[in-house]
């Protein structure tokens, strides 16, 4: 019985020894690509990729982005092409961000995505953005101040936007989550350029607005933060609102300090409306010279319905837009409709589009103040 | 020479082969995002014929599965069926390495000869069916923890990702869905089990099938729902449904702290040691039930030629991955019908009627 | 303890008689001549008894093997001052010097050449009277022996600082001092041709199975070779699975091991000469499992054993994975680590695998090295290690550092798990070679043939995963954890103890 397990294993080794390593690859020789990306020209789609490159060796090794673009019909054709200008094998896996012109996105970002999702290397757990303005290819070429590498300064960007506020960050596959699903439509955060002295530094602000797979519009940074609100992102960016303070006005901060928003159908006999309710709660960490003392009841009720008045506002534009001029379903009314009134959607599932043109939707926003920094009452010079 | 093996040694069998390999595939993606209903159906649909193929066990109990079979349907009847599911264990096999060398190829070894890949398993299922149950019992107990390990930890971190709205609307297609997902799932992987009745020579007790094979069933199965669930509410009903391996898909998303991520590759270790086990114990059906068909007292001379046998077959049988896909999701298979419910059935009540009589006869006597 | 009595019966060597006649010149001539010719170690006293029936008597012994103060004055002396009976001969003869000449503990007689000629070999006198057709034994051990010790390879911080010696006398009375119960057993045998080692089995006679200890003396009963050197040679002969190197059967230096070991159920068997006493049956878990875990608070040993399974899959798996790591998956390696394992590994002029292994080739024969040799050598060559081979060679660009960090790493945690290192650096070789043909997947094809293989193994009848693979409480609280004592009531089931409960529950005080 014994014996009979080492031949088994000898006869394993064998068979394993006399084939080969087929997939075996040694890992200096891989060009690790920090990010790519698509532009699009007359002739065919551009393939962008920054790779890094050490230079030295063991301990004094210097890592440095290189960035090479390369022509082909296909992203197939196009990520292997990219092999040879890099005498290197690209290994795709660590790609930390994926851009899409703006042409590529109102052409359709279907076809790019698609090769994606099918293919092995690509990961698609990656930031997902549209440049605005400008290629891809000059986005990889800007200089951000601190980082070396643009894909890692677009991907630490990505994971600031509760602070910042100003863009709804998308990984691949939340895009085609939200682009294949029933009722619903994606959106990106887009990219732009601004000077920094001689430099060109990349930022990201503002959302890419699509519908179905081609991009239909804008929202600027202020809009995108409603839109972020909408949809449920925890928030804690600061903001600078006119406030009526008694007689005057002043202009306050806020910060976010817990935001909730529901959204919901609701059926008035046969009439479907959308309900938006965004619960906010705020600090006030600055109130310059207002001389605001908290401990007066009605100020702090009066500056909790100028916000609330203001982000009602501010909700009902951006509503309006998304209803009118996109005419997209990104806040998911549709998908929302499905899942609670199948019988609704049902009917309306063909003509969606017409539908949501018409819907109407009741917002209602509460906003209360719970902190004030750390002080209750205000600085007030004395002779 | 008969092997018992202990109850609760020959459950962790059990388990670790109904999960199989059989959760890398798109399980009962026909119900869309109904599948936790056809989970739970194919579950309460499927107990009862393993209640059956426990009970023809138990009605054996006291004599090995050759002498059993014998006694109860006589020599050349029992030989025939013997045969028969030699061939459907050498098929299954066949099928459950060409899903794993498909899955390998296709996920991380796209140059590697897929036969270099079966060949390494299936040299190892050849040692471990010489093996025999007994070991393969108490490997699966060691490996069991691995792989409950291994995917507790993946979907627990896959937690913050799940969107349980994704199972909403309940129902929205009508019930022909679920039922379509049912019977994907009864197919492959439930009645799948049926194997495992040529695998165990003798149980400790007359009950010992019904605590071996309905417990492990039930654990297996209710924790491929989860995991199915879990992968649905991540991805998608859509998504689920059109990749070849969603759960796999699913594991990709974790991301806990940029640091855990790019999991879904220990996930696949789980898939392979899952599909090493069936592989290694389809061979040790085939070879048994073989050996019972050809009339010989030892299997272990029978398990090189059908193990070798096995690898050209994984080859020749299904040569693409579409193909491989289909097999495991069909609906409804008419081989698999026969050989999962409709004769064990007929042997069934056979044998209830045979037992009877013979009770009757011995009572007279 | 008339152990020698156990031997098989023989024809005596060379062309003389197997049985001592009546004439001491004779009988004389045939050890002298025969048996000891050549021999000069072997002492030949002769002296006379009282008259008036004086007779020639001889007293013969190994020079130095005995403690001949010892025969001079408890046989020599008696035998001087005394008249043996008149006319007496043959056993009542020998009868008569046993009961009420000769002064020793340990006597006996034979009329066999063979058994005589062994008894002086071992070191014990033998008188020879004329007339009388039996030798007399006497046991008068005067060799020198090691002083006990604390045991160099088992050292520990909290536990009783005895180790054995190479006297199974002295080994047995250690462990008989820590059981001192009359169902504390002990069972003779002697092994080996030529040597002759005297081997002994203990075992508690209330606990062990009786169909383990049977088997254990059957398969050293089984064995015929002609030396016995060493523990190892009965260990190598008895075990299950030899062809696999994870021991099945347990060796170790400490009397207390032995003792708690078997009082769990288990069979030990001391050999003479050595002071390594074996163990069975040896189960898998018992490699990581440390006497200190128990002495310790039960929490600190839960946590050290828990590290010990944690090392030893650091030590058999990490280069293997290392491999597969930088050769077929570098996308499962956080970025900013596969930039700098990459820029590591940029003039490295050999591929990973043959770095993998030549690493860890170089690191055994350091190891092997160092091992045998005095102390100060032994700490050049690891400067030599780690300067030369580890600090330069990274310079030179002939390994990568993330491989010397693997090499350390896999060497280390070696260490923590030292009774399975050599098993286990088969395991790592086995597992980066599968590693290398099919990256992870290789790997889990190795771990599961490996695991196949443990799983096939028993020892003793017993499955050498036996506890591994329970499921219940009892089972298990021995394995990955160390329990308190008030909660481990019973012995380990799969040794098949006869008596299972080792705890009176309430055995635990607290304050009130």
């Amino acid at each position: 019985m014994n014996l009979r397990v080492p031949k088994i294993i000898a006869i394993l080794f064998l068979s394993l020894l006399l084939t080969g390593c087929w997939d075996y690859k040694e890992i200096e020789f891989l060009d690790f690509v920090m990010g790519f990306g698509v532009d699009e020209t007359d002739d065919g789609l551009v393939l962008v990729s920054e790779m890094v490159v050490s230079t030295g060796t063991g301990q004094e090794a210097q890592l440095e982005p290189l960035v090479l673009s390369t022509m082909s019909r296909s992203f197939a054709t196009a990520t292997r092409a990219l092999d040879n200008p890099a005498g290197m094998e690209a290994f795709y896996p660590h790609a930390q961000v994926f851009l899409v012109s703006e042409e590529v996105a109102t052409s359709g970002v279907l076809p790019a995505i698609e090769y994606l999702v099918r293919g092995r290397d690509m990961r698609t757990t990656v930031p997902f953005l549209v440049t605005k303005d400008c290629t891809v290819e000059e986005v990889f070429n800007s200089k951000p101040p601190f980082l070396t590498s643009v894909s890692e300064h677009l991907a630490n960007t990505t994971r600031l936007q509760s602070g910042l506020s100003i863009f709804y960050a998308q990984q691949i596959w939340e895009f085609v989550k939200d682009m294949i699903a029933i009722g619903l439509s994606g959106t990106l955060p887009t990219v732009q350029l601004v000077h920094k002295g001689k430099d060109m530094v990349p930022i990201v602000k503002g959302t890419a607005v699509f519908k179905l797979d081609r991009m239909v519009g804008w929202l600027d940074g202020e809009e995108s933060q409603i839109f972020c609100l909408l949809k449920g992102l925890p928030q804690s960016g600061r903001f600078v609102m006119e406030t009526q303070i008694e007689e005057e006005r002043y202009a306050i901060t806020y910060e976010f300090v817990n935001n909730a928003t529901k959204i919901s159908p609701k059926m008035d006999g046969d009439q479907l409306s959308m309900e938006i309710e965004v619960e906010l709660e705020f600090d006030v960490p600055e109130i310059g010279a207002a001389g605001i003392d908290f401990h007066d009841s009605a100020i702090v009720r009066s500056m909790e319905e100028q916000l609330a008045h203001y982000f009602n506002r501010r909700v009902r534009e951006l509503i309006t837009r998304i209803q009118g001029e996109f005419n997209s379903d990104i806040l998911g009314f549709g998908q929302l409709v499905r899942r609670k009134e199948p019988k609704l959607w049902r009917r309306h599932a063909d003509d969606w589009d017409t539908h949501l043109r018409q819907l109407r939707v009741n917002t209602e926003v509460r906003t209360k103040i719970v902190l004030t920094g750390v002080r209750a009452y205000p600085l007030i010079p004395r002779r | 020479m008969r092997e018992l093996v202990p109850d609760l040694q020959s459950m962790a069998l059990v388990v670790i082969f109904t999960l199989g390999d059989s959760f890398i595939m798109a399980l009962g993606s026909r119900a869309g995002n109904d599948i936790w209903l056809a989970f739970l159906l194919a579950i309460v649909l499927a107990v009862p014929v393993i209640a059956l193929y426990a009970r023809m066990r138990s009605l054996m109990h006291g004599e090995s599965l050759q002498e059993g079979l014998a006694t109860i349907y006589g020599k050349w009847p029992s030989r025939a069926i013997a045969l028969a599911y030699s061939f459907y264990a050498w098929r299954l096999g066949s099928y459950v390495l060409i899903d794993l060398t498909s899955f390998i190829e296709s996920i991380s070894l796209p140059t590697t000869p897929r036969a270099a890949v079966a060949t390494a398993y299936t040299l190892l299922a050849l040692w471990a069916a010489k093996e025999g149950v007994e070991v393969l019992a108490r490997w699966s107990v060691v490996m069991i923890r691995g792989v409950y390990f291994i995917l507790f930890v993946a979907f627990a971190m896959l937690v913050t990702e799940v969107d349980l709205a994704e199972f909403l609307p309940v129902l929205y297609d009508g019930f022909q869905p679920i039922l379509l997902g049912t019977l994907q799932l009864l197919d492959v992987p439930f009645l799948e089990t049926v194997v495992l009745f040529w695998v165990f020579d003798a149980f400790v007790k007359p009950d010992s099938p019904y605590k071996v094979f309905l417990p492990g069933f039930a654990i297996a199965s209710v924790f491929m729902c989860l995991i199915a669930s879990a992968s649905l509410a991540v991805l998608g009903a859509e998504q689920y449904a059109t990749n070849y391996f969603p759960v796999f898909v699913a594991t990709s998303r974790i991301d806990v702290a940029a640091f855990l991520t790019r999991l879904e590759s220990v996930v696949s270790i789980s898939f392979g040691i899952g599909g090493f086990l069936k592989v290694a114990v389809c061979l040790l059906a085939a070879s048994k039930a073989l050996a019972i068909g050809l009339g010989f007292t030892d299997y272990r001379f029978l398990v090189t030629p059908v193990a070798l046998s096995m690898i050209p077959a994984a080859q020749w049988l299904i040569t693409d991955m579409m193909e491989a896909e289909r097999i495991a999701t069909k609906v409804v298979g008419s081989s698999e019908v026969f050989f999962q419910f409709v004769l064990p059935l007929i042997l069934w009540i056979t044998a209830e009627i045979r037992v009877a009589k013979g009770k009757k006869n011995s009572a007279s006597t | 303890m008339f152990f020698w009595k156990k031997i098989k019966d023989r024809k005596p060597k060379g062309k003389g008689l197997d049985r001592l006649g009546t004439s001491l010149q004779t009988n004389l001539y045939w050890f002298k001549n025969d048996i000891f010719m050549d021999d000069a170690s072997i002492i030949y006293r002769r002296f006379r008894s009282q008259p008036p029936h004086s007779r020639d008597c001889i007293l013969i012994y190994a020079d130095n093997m005995t403690n001949s103060d010892f025969l001079s004055q408890y046989v020599v002396r008696p035998f001087m001052n005394r008249t043996l009976p008149k006319g007496a001969s043959g056993q009542e003869l020998a009868d008569y010097i046993m009961e009420s000449v000769i002064q020793g503990d340990q006597v006996d007689c034979s009329q066999s050449f063979v058994h005589l000629s062994d008894a002086i070999a071992r070191g014990l006198g033998v008188v020879l009277v004329e007339g009388c057709d039996y030798g007399v034994t006497v046991e008068a051990p005067g060799w020198d022996r090691r002083t006990i010790t604390e045991p160099q390879a088992e050292s520990v911080v909290r536990g009783p600082r005895q180790g054995f010696t190479e006297n199974l006398g002295v080994n047995i009375n250690l462990v008989r001092r820590i059981i001192s119960s009359p169902n504390f057993k002990i069972k003779h045998l002697q092994v080996g041709l030529q040597t002759k080692t005297k081997v002994a089995i203990v075992y508690v006679e209330t606990i062990a199975s009786t169909a383990l200890v049977d088997e254990v003396v059957k398969r050293i009963e089984n064995i015929q070779i002609d030396a016995i050197l060493e523990s190892g040679y009965i260990q190598e002969l008895i075990q299950d699975g030899p062809n696999f190197s994870l021991p099945t059967i347990g060796s170790t230096e400490r009397p207390d091991i032995v003792a708690g070991k078997i009082l769990e159920g288990r069979v030990a068997v001391l050999v003479d000469g050595t002071p390594f006493a074996l163990t069975m049956p040896y189960l898998f878990v018992e490699a990581f499992q440390a006497n200190e875990d128990y002495y310790n608070n039960w929490l600190a040993g839960t946590f050290r054993r828990v590290l010990r399974y944690i090392s030893f899959l650091i030590t058999t798996s990490s280069p293997a994975l290392y491999l597969s790591l930088i050769s077929y998956h570098p996308q499962l390696i956080p970025t900013p680590l596969v930039l700098s394992i990459a820029a590591a590994r940029k003039n490295v002029p050999f591929p990973g695998f043959v770095e993998v292994v030549g690493m860890g080739l170089v690191f055994e024969i350091l190891r092997e090295g160092g091992v045998r040799l005095p102390q100060p050598i032994g700490q050049a060559i690891s400067i030599v290690g780690a300067i030369v081979l580890g600090d330069a060679a990274v310079n030179a660009s002939l390994v990568g550092a993330p491989m010397i960090v693997v090499v350390g790493l896999t060497a280390i945690s070696g260490f923590v798990v030292s009774s399975i290192y050599d098993p286990a650096v088969l395991m790592r070789l086995f597992l980066v070679l599968m590693a290398s043909v099919f990256g992870l997947h290789g790997y889990v094809i190795g771990v599961m043939a490996i695991v196949l293989q443990l799983s096939s193994m028993q020892s003793f009848g017993v499955p050498y995963l036996s506890s591994l693979i329970s499921f219940s409480s009892q089972g298990m609280k021995d394995t990955f954890v160390r329990l308190p004592w008030w909660r481990m009531v019973l012995r380990p089931r799969y040794l098949g103890a006869k008596n299972r409960e080792r705890l009176r529950s309430k055995s635990r005080s607290k304050s009130p």
